[in-house]
């Protein structure tokens, strides 16, 4: 189980790596997804099946296919590309590397020392089952039931100001995409025609 | 070491199944089509053209496998090889008979979801890459219905976990002893099965490859066995799907007298022939009327199949 | 199980059907006057409006190109659309893709050899082709068609009408994404084509009718089983009815969409059913009676929607009056001659030119140099399938046209798909451009 995460961590740091490289922005955006699914299958083996599941669900499945789909209306073309090769000069690589050096240099000692507190989870659960699977079977029902009750128990007031973030959202994007003029036309004209209305399209527009 | 040769079984059976089903279903849906239609359908290869599955995949490997010049060669060859790959891995989380299956996971429905969820990416990559307008187009649909339907098909599935209690699939059937869920959770049922065939890209929601309008739609550029591939992908995903169904809502493996697996084989096959039979009988909606029927009639019927399903829950 | 979708909204849809059709008892003879609630020209604009996305200006715009290889295209007719999203901003139809020079063609042949080539024209209705030449050339010549002949030819003229509106039917539901209701219409079509099989021994390409009259008479056991068609066809077509109407995803998919009202058609030349399912009675087969048309009694399909469904509604209404025209001409079939005696502008019997001197002259005569025609022109137009059919003729003398000009319904409903398919969706366009019958060989000539 131990190489497992290791693996998993490998292709998602390597993944993710990748995505700051790519040229096309649709190659990044599948290394990025299958940098979610080693984070789903790292979730996974550190004995939260639940999350990863969430995880492949929502951040890979829905998340990730809406960039998809903004990526395929834009079309970024050859100019695109060539400026994404202008930002990838070596000098602009200098202070991003170096940052992320200090913060892997912090990982590699926290590691080195043993003492993260995630580390003996994963230890904990590896060791918890040898058929591993079946290990958690137990505990994921109660962690689904346990998510659920620490979101709508002591973190009832974060989920509702999401929520209410989210809802302000949609409303603004309503507001940006949705001309009201030819609202007004499209209610009008379906109350006169009184037949089955054509609704304005969804999605299909940029 | 029986507990890992058992194993190798499972995984065997539950990769050849699929596979087998899937293909044998080609000629099915094509003679059962013949039929409603009042034609013959394929009848010449085999004794009554069931052999014709092996026609046609000699023919498609021996086709030129022609990559446009103008694609993106990469994320082209991918993209039929992750529809085949997400659909067989969800096989491996349905029970075929009490303790058969690949793996007995206690979040197997909400692994299903991932993996189909993953599907939609062949074919937006696939539309994409081909980098030609039709494919496009396909691609286009394919990721606005794929990714709309996943949610209903999602939130109708969990007025059952609700009533079973467990994502698991196994428990769900357990949970059927005695009443089928299709019974209390009729709208769940109605709501999968729709979103079911816009998952599948089967008619009516075959919008991703509406051949009186975008020609082949996300597939148009390819060719050989990679078209193969995702022909196959639609067969194996409308057999998981009806295995879903199976699962979910005609009580698995659960029946009188026969073994297991012939109950569950038995109820897949019908659920199968259902989804043929749709075909026959429904023309294609158009982009914005999937749309608008996703959100507006879908969406609330499963809120509100929540809803209700909770209260019962909640008041017994 | 499957309709169960359908269900929870499907009360709504019948309503509707209730009171916009009349059509949907069997026999129904769909023209009740007093039937659904008529939209006025303003309320047609409005609704044109209402279902038409406008577009914004500099909107970024996809130019693709539909045919003339593509499935619904209904042959190699080509449009290059503008699309936005999926919505289309314009369109510059092409046509000449199936252009064969059908009229130069005529110029070097006599009038009896034209016949065969206006079978290439509408290839679906090939006889109403037939039709409008030899109306056209027996006007030059001043022909008179004998009282059978002019009956035979009525049967002829909506037996090609039957064929070519099931065949619309089959297709343009096929457009919409059924394959089952295609092979139904093919099904029935059938008994149609053995019925011209019986007539002509052609199935497709008729060529049936000859200057001053039809080629032979009506077989044995034609009467017959030309009843028993014609009485089980409507039938059928209360079935279509009942299967298409029914269906939601038909309905949502065609009511509404594609209005185009009477000006436009005008301003396009739009004709035939297009034109009547926008209120316009006009039907030349009324209008300007030929044939055998004065004699029966029918009444012209009227819709008053101008939308893809109502368009539909016309087309079933006119198999139902094609079958009551169909049966009046047999119970009124008068005896006598086929085809005129006149010995200088027709052809005669193929049994007396082996036999008969006279006839073998005449054979002669027809066959090498031709019906002689008197100077002038002539234009005859004839209401076929599709819309109204128009033949000109200018001769010079001889047994040779100068000049033949066929203006085809087709020709001109192709030009106006872009005015109607502006601001529709591409699946649409599939729709409406079956629900206004183009046929390429008609089309391109």
């Amino acid at each position: 189980m131990t190489v497992l995460f290791y693996i998993a961590g490998a292709v998602a740091v390597i993944a993710t790596g990748m995505v700051i490289t790519r040229r096309k922005a649709i190659h990044a955006l599948l290394y990025l997804v299958v940098s979610f699914l080693a984070l789903a299958l790292v979730f996974y083996v550190l004995g939260a099946p639940f999350v990863a599941a969430l995880e492949v669900i929502v951040y890979a499945g829905a998340i990730m296919v809406l960039f998809l789909f903004a990526l395929m209306l834009i079309d970024a073309g050859r100019a695109e590309e060539a400026r994404e090769r202008d930002w990838m000069r070596p000098r602009a690589w200098i202070v991003p590397s170096v940052l992320s050096a200090a913060l892997l240099a912090e990982v590699v000692y926290l590691l080195a020392r043993g003492g993260v507190p995630g580390r003996t989870a994963a230890g904990a659960a590896a060791a918890g089952g040898a058929a591993g699977v079946g290990g958690a079977a137990g505990e994921a029902a109660a962690q689904v039931k346990a998510v659920g009750i620490a979101l709508f128990g002591p973190y009832l007031l974060g989920v509702e100001l999401a929520s209410i973030l989210l809802l302000a959202g949609l409303v603004a994007a309503h507001h940006l995409t949705v001309d009201l003029d030819s609202e007004d036309g499209e209610t009008a004209g379906a109350a006169d025609s009184g037949a089955p209305g054509r609704t304005r399209q969804k999605g299909g527009r940029p | 070491m029986p507990d890992t040769a058992w194993h190798i079984i499972e995984v065997v059976v539950m990769l050849l199944l699929p596979l087998l089903m899937a293909g044998g279903l080609t000629v099915v849906e094509r003679r059962l089509l013949g039929q409603l239609q009042d034609r013959y359908g394929p009848n010449r290869v085999g004794v009554m053209g069931e052999m014709q599955v092996l026609a046609d995949a000699v023919k498609l490997l021996g086709k030129e496998d022609w990559i446009p010049p103008f694609a993106d060669r990469p994320v082209f060859v991918a993209a039929p090889a992750i529809i085949l790959m997400s659909v067989l891995a969800s096989f491996a989380v349905i029970p075929l008979t009490s303790g058969f299956a690949v793996a007995d996971l206690n979040v197997g429905l909400l692994f299903f979801l991932a993996m189909s969820s993953l599907g939609v990416y062949s074919v937006a990559l696939a539309g994409w890459s081909s980098r030609s307008k039709y494919p496009l187009l396909g691609g286009l649909r394919a990721a606005a219905q794929l990714l709309g339907y996943e949610v209903f098909m999602g939130m109708s599935l969990l007025g059952v976990v609700m009533m079973a209690g467990s994502f698991d699939l196994s428990t769900i059937v357990e949970g059927q002893r005695g009443l089928w869920y299709v019974g209390p959770q009729f709208v769940g049922f109605v709501v999968f099965f729709i979103a079911g065939l816009a998952e599948t890209r089967r008619t009516p929601f075959d919008l991703p490859e509406a051949e009186s309008e975008l020609v082949a739609g996300y597939h148009a550029e390819y060719s050989a066995m990679k078209f193969g591939i995702f022909y196959v992908g639609e067969y194996l995903g409308i057999t998981l799907v009806s295995a879903l169904m199976t699962v979910l809502f005609f009580g698995g493996w659960l029946g009188p007298i026969l073994p297991g697996w012939t109950w569950f084989l038995l109820k897949t096959s019908i659920l199968i022939l259902v989804v043929i039979v749709v075909r026959a009988a429904l023309p294609r909606v158009r982009y914005d009327q999937l749309m608008s029927f996703g959100w507006k009639v879908m969406l609330p019927l499963t809120l509100i199949n929540l809803l209700v399903t909770a209260a019962v829950i909640l008041a017994t | 199980m499957s309709a169960d979708p359908h269900t929870d909204t499907h009360g709504a849809a019948v309503d509707t059907h209730g009171h916009d059709s009349h059509g949907h008892d069997a026999h129904g003879n769909g023209c009740a006057p007093a039937g659904p609630k008529r939209p006025t020209t303003e309320e047609l604009i409005a609704r044109k409006a209402a279902t038409r996305q406008e577009i914004e200006p500099g909107a970024d715009l996809m130019t693709i190109s539909i045919g003339p290889q593509h499935p619904s295209t209904h042959g190699v007719y080509r449009i290059v659309l503008d699309l936005d999203g999926e919505i289309i901003v314009d369109g510059r139809p092409e046509v000449g893709n199936l252009h064969r020079g059908i009229e130069k063609l005529c110029e070097n042949r006599t009038y009896h050899q034209i016949v065969p080539l206006t079978d290439r024209l509408d290839y679906i209705a090939s006889f109403a082709m037939n039709h409008g030449f030899c109306e056209a050339a027996e006007k030059l010549m001043g022909l008179e068609v004998p009282d059978r002949g002019r009956y035979i030819r009525t049967i002829a003229h909506e037996l090609a009408r039957l064929s070519n509106h099931i065949l619309w039917l089959g297709i343009h539901v096929m457009d919409l994404g059924t394959q089952t209701f295609f092979c139904i219409c093919f099904r029935d079509r059938e008994y149609i084509l053995d019925l011209w099989e019986m007539l002509c021994g052609a199935r497709l390409t008729h060529s049936f009718a000859r200057i001053g009259g039809v080629a032979k008479d009506l077989p044995d056991g034609f009467e017959y089983r030309c009843r028993k068609v014609m009485e089980f066809l409507p039938k059928r077509v209360a079935e279509y009815e009942r299967i298409v109407k029914n269906n939601r995803i038909y309905y949502k998919r065609a009511k509404g969409v594609g209005v185009f009202t009477a000006e436009d058609c005008y301003a396009w030349r739009v004709t035939g059913p297009p034109l009547r399912s926008a209120g316009i009675a006009r039907d030349l087969r009324k209008d300007e009676p030929y044939a055998a048309y004065g004699e029966v009694d029918f009444d012209v399909a009227v819709e008053y929607n101008a939308d893809v469904y109502d368009r539909f509604l016309v087309r079933m209404k006119e198999i139902r009056e094609s079958c009551k025209i169909i049966l009046q001409c047999l119970d009124q079939m008068p005896d006598g001659d086929f085809i005129s005696k006149d010995a200088g502008h027709v052809l005669p019997r193929k049994s007396e030119v082996m036999r008969q001197s006279g006839a073998m002259i005449q054979d002669f005569n027809q066959v090498f140099r031709g019906p002689q025609a008197p100077k002038g022109e002539v234009y005859r137009a004839i209401e076929v399938p599709k819309g109204e059919m128009g033949v000109y003729i200018r001769s010079e003398g001889g047994g040779k046209p100068a000049r033949v000009r066929f203006t085809t319904p087709s020709f001109y409903h192709g030009q106006a798909l872009p005015a109607l398919a502006k601001g529709e969706m591409i699946a649409d366009m599939v729709a409406i451009f079956a629900s206004i019958d183009v046929v390429l060989g008609d089309c391109d000539r």
